[in-house]
């Protein structure tokens, strides 16, 4: 293969990589819903090292992208927001896996 | 990123983090030590009482100290499928050790060659019993520290059969032990992850 296209398939690759997941502290977050089935705020919070603040707008973010579903329930009168991937969350995470790892690979290579 | 998610680990340091409050710790300590007393006060109900409150006021306390404080989550359906197959093991784990400790039991009514041989161990079987449920547990649950109790249980019990101690020994030592890693990770959890309060609602 000519270095002009291996650098073609590399950009491409490149380019598959999902802006919303591809940082830091959106894709910590996905991670931790990726491996659950659902958790709340404190769950996110303690796990991600996130602040509130930082952890609630990167949420909203998410949440508008269609990744994640914040539900906000009253457990025994205790006010409780749930968070859950959502299927289209859910593939969006394993495929943003898969391209990194292409990407990963493909780079890896030229040492 | 340089090298891959290891979701597997993030699975299970989260799923461990609700093992780390001490709080079984705690109880358990607190059941060898009522042990201990109910053997020097010759008060044998004292030994007996503190396991079935501690059963009883575990889960109460989980939901008081450790969900505040660590919050909410609803673990993978494959998680909770090796939770309940733990469950079963550790149920089956558990008759099996009555089993033995009927057979331990037994040893004193009679003077077969085996009997005889159990009875000169003393109470070792009894502490071999409980140091292979300590095993177990870390094994199952994946709980490194419990492996550490196994074998200063085993330790204890030889140790104090074979210096002739007297038998509360066997169960302040171990107790002690558990207590102290209990208090030192409970303590930990209060003052790393303050409570948060109940009327607080987030807003994503």
């Amino acid at each position: 293969m000519k270095p002009e296209d291996k650098a073609q398939r590399d950009g491409q690759a490149a380019a598959g990589i999902d802006r919303i997941i591809h940082e830091p502290a959106r894709l910590l977050i996905l991670t931790h819903l990726y491996v659950v089935t659902e958790a709340d705020f404190v769950f996110l919070e303690r796990q991600t090292g996130l602040t509130r603040g930082n952890l609630s707008s990167h949420l909203s973010r998410l949440e508008e992208g269609g990744y994640v579903t914040v539900a906000k329930k009253f457990v025994e009168r205790v006010p409780r927001t749930v968070l859950r991937l959502t299927d289209n969350g859910r593939e969006a995470f394993s495929a943003y896996r898969d391209t990194i790892r292409a990407v990963l690979s493909t780079k890896g290579k030229q040492g | 990123m340089s090298q891959e998610v290891d979701l597997t680990k993030v699975e299970r340091k989260a799923y461990l983090a609700y093992h780390q409050d001490g709080i079984y710790d705690l109880l358990v300590g607190l059941c060898f030590l009522s042990a201990a007393l109910g053997v020097v006060s010759e008060v044998i109900a004292a030994g007996a009482i503190a396991p079935v409150l501690a059963i009883l006021v575990a889960p109460a306390l989980k939901k008081a100290v450790t969900l505040p404080r660590l919050g909410y989550v609803k673990f993978s359906p494959q998680r909770e499928q090796k939770e309940r197959m733990n469950m079963t093991y550790l149920v089956a784990l558990l008759s099996v050790t009555a089993l033995l400790g009927m057979v331990v039991f037994s040893a004193y009514s009679g003077d077969a060659a085996w009997q005889l041989w159990i009875r000169n161990l003393g109470i070792i079987p009894f502490g071999f019993v409980l140091a292979v449920v300590a095993f177990a547990l870390g094994l199952l649950y994946d709980i490194r520290r419990c492996y550490l109790y196994a074998v200063v249980i085993i330790a204890t019990f030889i140790v104090g059969h074979v210096l002739e101690l007297r038998l509360w020994f066997q169960f302040a030592v171990p107790g002690l032990v558990i207590l102290v890693v209990g208090l030192v990770l409970f303590i930990r959890l209060i003052t790393r992850y303050p409570k948060v309060p109940a009327g607080e609602i987030h807003e994503a």
